[in-house]
Parts: C-alpha cells; sequence; structure tokens
C-alpha cells in the first residue's frame, strides 16, 4: 500500500471513526495528547495548511475559559471575582483544549481522504435512494451555482439597480427564484427520463472504482480490535480530573495507542520513500 | 406492506433510541450525555432515511429532494455576496410545506449532509441533520397554518433559526464536560447570539420575498407532473 487514501472506502472511513470515538470518548487527557500529535503528523503529512491558527485560537480560547465555568478541583491557584481558579480545572481545560483541537484536525484530514465519491461507495449499496440523492446534488450544485452568476450577469446588465442593500437583496432573490423555476423544470423532466430508463425496477446497482485488498482486511481488523481493545480496557485508563487531577502514570496502551494515532502517517512516509527509492534508481 | 415497514422504523426510533442510551447509561455507568447525544442523532437520522428507502420508489419525489437540497447549497454561493444570507432553512420549511413532512425532514437532513462536503465534516454534521431535519418534520406538520398565512411562515422561519442555533449550542456544551453546566450553555448561547440574530432575520426576509412565489411554482410542478406526497 503506497498511501492511505489509496486504501478502500471501509477501510479507511472505519479508521477515522474509531480514531475520532476513542478521541472524543476516552477523556484521558495522555490520549488526548497522542491523538492531537497523531493529527497534526498526519496533517502535515497530507500537506494540509489552512485553518491551523484557528484550531490554535480555539485551543487556547478552551483551555482559558474552562477556570472560568468550573470551580471545583482542590488546589486553588487564586480568586478572580471571588471565584476560586482552580489547578484542576486548568488540567481539564488543557485536555479539553487539545481533544477539541484533535478531533477537528482528524476531520480536516478526514475531509481531505473522504472523497465524496468515497462516501458514496461506502453508503450506496446500504442507502441506494439516499446515495442517489447525495450524488444527483452534487452534480447539481455546480451547475446551479454557474446558472445562478450567468442569471445575476443579464440582470444586472438588463436592470442596474443602486447599491443599496434592499435593492441588492431583491435582485438576488429575483435571480434565485428564476433559478428555482428552471431547475424544478429540469427536475421533472429528469424523473421521467429516469422512469423510462427503469428506475425502481429491480435493484440499482453502482459503478464504484474501489477494489477490496488484503490490506483492507488487515486495516478493518486493526481498526476494530483498537476500539474493542479501548472499550475493555478503557476503564484502567480513566483519568480523575477532579477534585484532585490523578498523577500521570505509565500504561502500556498508550505505546499501543501512539502507534495506532501515527499510523496514517506512516503509511503515508513509508510510500513516500519508497518512491523516492524507486524513482531515484530509474 | 409498505405501512408494515414504515411500523418497523417506528419501532426502531420508539424503541432503539431510549435503549440505546439506557444500555450506554449503564455500560458507561457516568453522565456522558455526549456519547448518548450521538447515538440519538445518528439513530433518529437513520431511522427517517430507512423509512425513506423502504418507500415505494417515486423517482419524482427523489429528484425533487435532490433538486431542492442543491439548490440550498448552491444558494449559499449564489448569496455569498451578501453576507450570512443562508438560504438552507428556508428551503427546508418550503419544501416541508409543499411536499410533507418526510420530504422535509430528508431535504434537511441530506442539506446539512451536502453543505458538509463543501465546508467541511465535523463532528457537529450529525447535529445539523437532526435538527434541520426536525425543523423540516415540524413545518411539514404545521404545513396547514404556514401555507395559509405568509407572516406566521416568516415568524417560524425566524423561530426555526432560533431553535437550530440553541439546539447546537447544547450540543457544544454537551460535549465540553460531563453533566449540563448551565452557566457555560448561556456563554455558549451568547457569543452566538450574533450569528443566531443573522440567521433569524435572514430566514425572515427570504421567506417574506420568497415563500409565495416558490410556492406557486412548486404547487404547479405537482399538479403539473403528478407528484403524490403524503
Amino acid at each position: 500500500m503506497q498511501r492511505f487514501s489509496a486504501f478502500h472506502p471501509l477501510a479507511s472511513f472505519l479508521y477515522f471513526v474509531s480514531a475520532l470515538c476513542v478521541t472524543m470518548f476516552s477523556r484521558n487527557i495522555v490520549i488526548a495528547a497522542l491523538s492531537l500529535a497523531g493529527a497534526m503528523l498526519f496533517y502535515a503529512v497530507l500537506g494540509l495548511r489552512g485553518g491551523i491558527w484557528l484550531y490554535f485560537i480555539i485551543f487556547i480560547l478552551t483551555a482559558l475559559s474552562n477556570p472560568l465555568f468550573s470551580h471545583n478541583g482542590v488546589t486553588v491557584l487564586f480568586f478572580l471575582n471571588g471565584n476560586q481558579i482552580t489547578l484542576e480545572a486548568v488540567i481539564y481545560g488543557v485536555y479539553l483544549g487539545m481533544m477539541i483541537m484533535a478531533v477537528l484536525m482528524w476531520f480536516s484530514c478526514y475531509n481531505d481522504v473522504i472523497t465524496s465519491d468515497k462516501f458514496l461507495c461506502l453508503f450506496g449499496s446500504v442507502m441506494p435512494k439516499a446515495a442517489l440523492i447525495i450524488s444527483m446534488a452534487l452534480r447539481l450544485v455546480p451547475s446551479f451555482i454557474s446558472e445562478g452568476k450567468e442569471m445575476l450577469e443579464i440582470h444586472s446588465a438588463l436592470l442596474p439597480s443602486g447599491k443599496s442593500a434592499i435593492k441588492r437583496i431583491k435582485r438576488y432573490a429575483a435571480v434565485f427564484s428564476c433559478l428555482i423555476t428552471r431547475s424544478l423544470e429540469g427536475a421533472a423532466e429528469r424523473s421521467d427520463s429516469m422512469r423510462a430508463r427503469g428506475y425502481g425496477k429491480g435493484k440499482r446497482v453502482s459503478y464504484s472504482r474501489f477494489r477490496f485488498k488484503a490490506s483492507d482486511a488487515i486495516m478493518i481488523a486493526v481498526s476494530l480490535l483498537w476500539i474493542v481493545f479501548m472499550f475493555f480496557f478503557g476503564g484502567a485508563m480513566e483519568f480523575n480530573y477532579y477534585p484532585e487531577a490523578d498523577p500521570l502514570k505509565f500504561n502500556a496502551a498508550y505505546i499501543i495507542a501512539a502507534a495506532y494515532f501515527i499510523l496514517p502517517s506512516l503509511i503515508n512516509l513509508w510510500g513516500e520513500l519508497k518512491w523516492r527509492y524507486l524513482a531515484s534508481r530509474i | 406492506m409498505k405501512s408494515l415497514k414504515k411500523t418497523i422504523s417506528l419501532i426502531l426510533l420508539a424503541v432503539a433510541i431510549p435503549a440505546a442510551v439506557i444500555i450506554l447509561f449503564f455500560v458507561l455507568g457516568r453522565e456522558r450525555y455526549d456519547i448518548a447525544s450521538i447515538a440519538v442523532a445518528l439513530l433518529s437520522t437513520a431511522a427517517f432515511v430507512l423509512a425513506f428507502e423502504r418507500n415505494s420508489a417515486n423517482g419524482r419525489l427523489v429528484v425533487l429532494v435532490a433538486v431542492m437540497t442543491a439548490l440550498s447549497v448552491a444558494g449559499r454561493f449564489i448569496f455569498s455576496p451578501i453576507a450570512f444570507f443562508k438560504p438552507v432553512t428556508a428551503i427546508v420549511i418550503i419544501t416541508a410545506v409543499y411536499f410533507g413532512s418526510e420530504s422535509g425532514y430528508i431535504t434537511g437532513a441530506f442539506c446539512a449532509l451536502l453543505s458538509n462536503f463543501y465546508f467541511g465534516q465535523g463532528p457537529w454534521t450529525p447535529f445539523q441533520m437532526t435538527v434541520w431535519g426536525l425543523i423540516g418534520l415540524l413545518s411539514g406538520l404545521l404545513s396547514k397554518y404556514l401555507k395559509k398565512n405568509t407572516a406566521i411562515l416568516a415568524l417560524w422561519g425566524g423561530v426555526a433559526g432560533v431553535i437550530f442555533s440553541m439546539v447546537m449550542d447544547v450540543w457544544t456544551t454537551l460535549w465540553a464536560e460531563e453533566g449540563f453546566n448551565l452557566a457555560r450553555y448561556f456563554t455558549n448561547v451568547s457569543f452566538s447570539l450574533p450569528i443566531m440574530a443573522i440567521y433569524a432575520a435572514s430566514n425572515i426576509i427570504f421567506l417574506l420575498l420568497l415563500a409565495k412565489p416558490i410556492g406557486k411554482k412548486l404547487e404547479r410542478i405537482k399538479t403539473k407532473y403528478g407528484i403524490i406526497t403524503n
């Protein structure tokens, strides 16, 4: 396997689901930190750039705001407007910020890896009607946008209006209404054509260019094993923040967690190295 | 046969969701409202979508829902010069009023899913799907009153904007910690207040301007092509 995104959609989808579930639900500060590190690494490996500052801002806001809401905990640091600011609340805030940032970054990676065609491949067989709606709508959106822009240009060429906000809204509303007429008529024709081709008679099959390979089965097994493992041994990793934060203890499960969270980055980096090596020998 | 299968999804809705919540409560043994809320959102959306799948294959309705969903997302791009003017809720309401509550739920849920293909999926996706779906469902149930009077329709659009924002804030609060911290919730609400106000106002303006013309078009399509809705 050269790249993580080359896995079968089911395998990569399950990986993201398990990584997200564990990150969101474990409440363990080490797991959250490992997950954040794994997500950041994968984010960098995928070459994603945008939004990283926003995530840092969310992290800082979450970490700072928690002590203001939560006054539990026994180690009082100082008083602010008569409310105690506790060390435990600060630690929990840092955990919360890391967890939220990790989830958001895993989702950025998800959006890069699980493209809409993969999503449709996943759900097309289980929910054929829903998948048909999504794939049809995905095709219609860009064509509606270009039609709408064309209509806006025509409208403003024929009826130049002022700059006032109400006039502008009215122009957009008129164009949108026009677009709706056009698209509804198109919809009726589309459904007639579907009926002529026998829609609703028999099972729908859908084309998918993804093949299920042995490596996909391994990936799925790893993801499922990991979920089962966390479900049964997660209790041993329970971390209490209140009234007093638990001391950080080493747990062998953390090594497994770290390996799991950096797995997609390793797969991508390994593929990259292999490619460089092969290219250098040409 | 059709009604039997609808009953199955109703049972799923009425039994599976409470069961999942109770099981989660006992297995986890703590106040994990965040997990329970995700389970409820996913299960209820699945139940509605499955009920829709089981209906007799009505090709016209499928295409109409696809078109309305695509329009709501395209609308976000077309209206982008006018900041914060997003026609999604208004389109969900109009679709529900003219094509019934089931189409309303499906359009609402798919609008959320589809627009997140463009603006990024996140942990919020299941909740947006559920809340927009429920807004569609309610609009379908209230369609008798909403069809009669544009002012009521516009008011409902404003209310729906407020409901959407406040329910999403409930979820943000649940996610942050175990239990429900009221102070945190009100802070979240106050942070989202300006956006909520713009949403509600844009829904009202949109429905006042477009409910009548779009309604006429939908009625026309319905009679011209004989679309049967429940």
